[in-house]
């Protein structure tokens, strides 16, 4: 190997949600430095959320992200719902599924082609793949809106949706509404199929690597909305036992917090989910899976792309099954009686386990709110598969190479790091 | 199928494509199709199927004074730098990913209302959302050559 002094600093990541920069020193081929940077400016809503009433959380926490909206509304609403100690009953728990489905749908088709798939094709940017490719383009823009439409069912518009609230949502769809949604989800799932057997058909990378898989696991289903925290490792607990065995600490490069599980850094998003519950995929999603001749649980990062194709089979599979046992309730929402005390809830967001407690005093207003998304939870785990990938590739490979496996790794956690930064408690030392 | 597609979203100045659809309603050709979307990114390319001639009209942040109206072409857009935020394409990155796709309409007319707050609605800008609306207007009845349906 030729020893050589490399310094890649590439200071905006683009294809990614939000600000980040990455910092890459080599001397005398080792790594001396590596840093995922998020300088995004830190985000406050735990505590623009202090003082506030319970009736203004779902609405306030969706302005965290414009992808993944719902999955803030969900983890919230359960949480709500949790501390007043409401259950929303069969009606909500189904729609909120297949709200969620929406979201899935819309954010991974957005990851998968216009973010990931140039990487792995040799495409700076989804425009100069869809010269070549502009069949696929046009169907993950066709999921895509399929998601987004399916977020409207519910939510009344797609970006920042204002149809949940706790205890169930504001309004029904109509019978009609429902059936027009089924038919344009029935159209989309051959979409869907083609989808998924292009994207096992990707050649990426053969890299396996040791990482911990974190995911909610629902009884029966496959997890969205509800279930208990597990992983490959053994862990299995109830989400109001998070904070016990997860931890969060500041890095100062960082106005993320980086998430670790017993000190160590973990998984989360579709390829854990993928790991953790592949015995819960619908029938039809799991006969797809298996003629890709892809096998799960899988060690490869790179079958995160495939994962998120899988997902949305899933997400469509699962939307038409409760769409079509739609009965119009007597009311959207059970009532609502706040009270004083603590309420958890965690949800699967497209990049994974989405994490909210709040604490209300007895005139239901928030005294505490706490919120772990996703990307903070993958920080460390990218930061050490970025070392192991580079290292893999070999770091006598020239810059230009470097950095774009550098980013390519990067992308395919689809880090929303708008999402992920919070307030940073900084201590400067000077001399 | 001739389509005008105002684009927008629930705040302020910013509803002013969906505002000048709304005026559309009661002065375009009953034959032109009118669709207002709420920040559709890269999916607005899925509206554009079976369109000979398109209009969008959108409101543009240009610091150029409140209620001007722009009517600019498809070269005009695709010549904007690209974005490097993701969230979302913007309309210029979007049209050049449509370029690519060879899914741009025939002929494309982007009409920008210059906005001022989002927090509200400014009086200059309902002057432009007038204005937007009859520049369009007349522009779809050149083309049908249904001009009585103006009042």
């Amino acid at each position: 190997m030729t020893e050589r002094n490399v310094r890649i600093h590439v200071p905006a990541l683009t294809r990614v949600e939000g600000e980040g920069s990455l910092r890459l020193h080599i001397a005398q081929g080792e790594i001396e430095e590596l840093a995922l940077d998020i300088f995004e400016p830190p985000r406050y809503f735990e505590k623009f959320l202090e003082g506030r009433d319970h009736a203004e959380v779902i609405d306030t926490v969706a302005r965290i992200c414009g992808i993944c909206p719902v999955a803030y509304q969900m983890s919230a609403a359960q949480a709500l719902e949790h501390a007043f100690g409401i259950d929303p009953g069969p009606w909500a728990r189904a729609m909120r599924r297949v709200f969620y489905c929406g979201e899935w749908l819309q954010s991974h088709a957005l990851h998968i082609h216009l973010l990931a798939a140039p990487d792995f094709l040799g495409f700076d940017s989804v425009v100069g793949m869809a010269e070549q490719y502009p069949d696929e383009v046009r169907r993950g823009l066709r999921l895509q809106g399929l998601g987004n439409t399916l977020i409207r069912l519910l939510g009344a518009r797609s970006v920042h949706p204002v149809g949940a609230c706790v205890g169930g949502f504001h309004r029904a769809p109509t019978p009609a509404e429902v059936d027009e949604m089924l038919a344009a989800l029935r159209a989309g799932l051959e979409d869907a199929v083609a989808l998924l057997r292009w994207a096992a058909s990707l050649d990426v990378p053969d890299d396996h690597q040791t990482f911990t898989s974190v995911s909610l696991r629902h009884a029966t289903d496959y997890p969205l909305a509800e279930g208990r925290i597990v992983s490959d490792r053994g862990l299995d607990i109830d989400c109001g036992d998070y904070e016990r065995h997860f931890r969060e600490e500041h890095r100062p490069q960082s106005t993320a917090l980086f998430a670790l599980l017993d000190d160590e850094p973990y998984l989360v998003g579709p390829l854990a989910r993928l790991n953790l519950n592949f015995d819960r995929l619908p029938e039809t999603t799991r006969r797809l899976v298996d003629a890709t001749g892809v096998r799960f649980p899988s060690d490869n990062m790179f079958h995160s792309l495939l994962a998120r194709a899988i997902e949305i089979h899933i997400a469509v599979v699962e939307a038409i099954r409760l769409l079509e046992r739609y009965q119009a309730p007597d009311s959207p929402q059970v009532a609502v009686s706040p009270r004083a005390g603590v309420g958890i809830g965690a949800t699967e967001a497209p990049r994974g386990l989405l994490w909210h407690r709040y604490a209300f005093d007895g005139n239901g207003i928030v005294r505490s709110a706490r919120i772990v998304p996703p990307t903070s939870q993958n920080q460390a785990r990218i930061e050490v598969d970025l070392r192991r990938s580079l290292l893999a590739l070999g770091l006598d490979r020239d810059d230009a190479d470097l950095r774009l496996r550098a980013e390519t790794v990067i992308r395919n956690y689809d880090p929303c790091i708008s999402c992920a930064t919070h307030f940073l408690s900084l201590s400067v030392e000077r001399r | 199928m001739i389509r005008v597609i105002g684009l927008g979203a629930p705040f302020g100045d910013d509803r002013a494509g969906w505002r000048v659809i709304d005026a559309l309603r009661d002065q375009a050709p009953a034959a032109v199709d009118l669709v207002a979307l709420d920040r559709p990114g890269a999916t607005l390319i899925n509206w554009f199927d079976g369109v000979s001639a398109l209009y969008i009209v959108d409101a543009v942040n240009d610091g150029g004074p409140a209620g001007r109206v722009l009517t600019l072409t498809a070269d005009d857009i695709l010549a904007i730098p690209a974005h490097i935020s993701s969230h979302q394409l913007n309309l210029p990155s979007t049209l050049r990913l449509a370029r690519s796709l060879r899914a741009l309409p025939p002929s494309l007319t982007v009409v920008g209302i210059t906005i001022a707050d989002l927090a509200q609605s400014s009086p200059a800008v309902e002057a432009g959302i007038r204005q937007a609306a009859d520049i369009v207007a007349q522009a779809l009845c050149e083309k049908i050559g249904a001009c009585n349906a103006l009042p």
